[in-house]
């Protein structure tokens, strides 16, 4: 991880798997949007509209992950001091902010058609929506304050902090009775779904990951550059 | 995909928002990467991943 820490080494290496990445991307939503909207089978029941949970799933579970590797890298960035760890946490949150308000609006579209409603106060819902204001709240910190160090350190309380939410949208529908279905791949004995529909799914996730691991790394490389140029600007206001 | 099925109006609508929302994100990072290269050309800087011998220009 430290061979990261010098920019000239991490452009380098992100510039040779940026081309690979964004072709694995392209290449993995051609065949996963192929297998979601024309191979894979209408539900018995939800007909057509089962289609939406192969764009809401991907996106649902990316919002819980991103939000996991923000605390992972935040931990990083205090115990290890790492510099790229706070700027990899911070470009990673509007994307997990993105995906999280594509999981609650793809499922307010498929509530409205199946449960009748588009909004409920169950566990899930709610705690979902509780970590869109975390990644709000995240973004705000970061923009509240001058000095980078500060915004960091509060930003860092508030990533480490807002995980324990993490595992409440995970387990949310096993605590509480919710109109939201229990969880039916990551569960005990394996997933429930079939595996028309499991393989579909299981490909949105991966181009919806690599579009996100490939971004990232557009948006860490921007930040650096960011970061050089406001070392600059502080530079030219010392010697004034 | 049966086109005539009902409902078939939130689906459609949930992909145009995911692709939408994608693009919006990769257009911004495209965007905002250019225009940072651009503000460290115009102060001579270099690109922090310009090789070790491109060094910054001072005036």
């Amino acid at each position: 991880m430290q061979v990261l820490a010098n920019p000239h080494r991490f452009f380098s290496i992100s510039n040779r798997i940026l081309p690979f990445g964004w072709v694995a991307t392209a290449l993995a939503f051609a065949y996963g949007l192929y297998l979601a909207l024309v191979a894979s089978p209408a539900d018995y029941q939800q007909g057509e509209t089962v289609r939406i949970m192969y764009v809401h799933v991907p996106s649902a579970t990316l919002a819980l992950f991103i939000y996991v590797f923000m605390a992972i890298a935040s931990a990083m960035a205090l115990i290890f001091r790492h510099p790229l760890a706070d700027s990899a946490a911070k470009v990673a949150a509007p994307l997990g902010a993105g995906f999280c308000f594509l999981a609650l609006a793809t499922g307010s579209l498929w509530g409205k058609p199946m449960w009748g409603t588009w909004w409920v106060w169950d566990a899930r819902l709610t705690s979902m929506f509780v970590l869109m204001l975390l990644y709000l709240g995240y973004m705000a910190v970061w923009r509240a304050f001058d000095d980078p160090q500060r915004a960091a350190s509060l930003a860092r309380i508030v990533a480490l902090v807002g995980v324990i939410n993490i595992p409440i949208v995970k387990f949310s529908v096993d605590w509480w009775n919710t109109l939201h279905q229990p969880a039916s791949i990551l569960r005990k004995g394996g997933p429930a779904i079939d595996a028309s529909i499991l393989w579909p799914l299981a490909m949105m996730f991966v181009a919806s990951g690599l579009f996100f691991f490939c971004t990232h790394l557009m948006l860490l490389k921007n930040e650096v550059r960011a970061r050089k140029l406001r070392a600059e600007k502080l530079k030219t206001m010392d010697t004034r | 995909m049966d086109l005539s099925a009902p409902h078939l109006g939130f689906v459609l609508l949930s992909y145009g928002l995911f692709a939408a929302v994608l693009l919006a994100v990769l257009c911004y990072a495209i965007w905002n990467g250019r225009k940072l290269k651009q503000e460290l050309q115009n102060r001579n800087l270099s690109d922090p991943g310009a090789r070790p011998g491109g060094a910054d220009k001072k005036p």
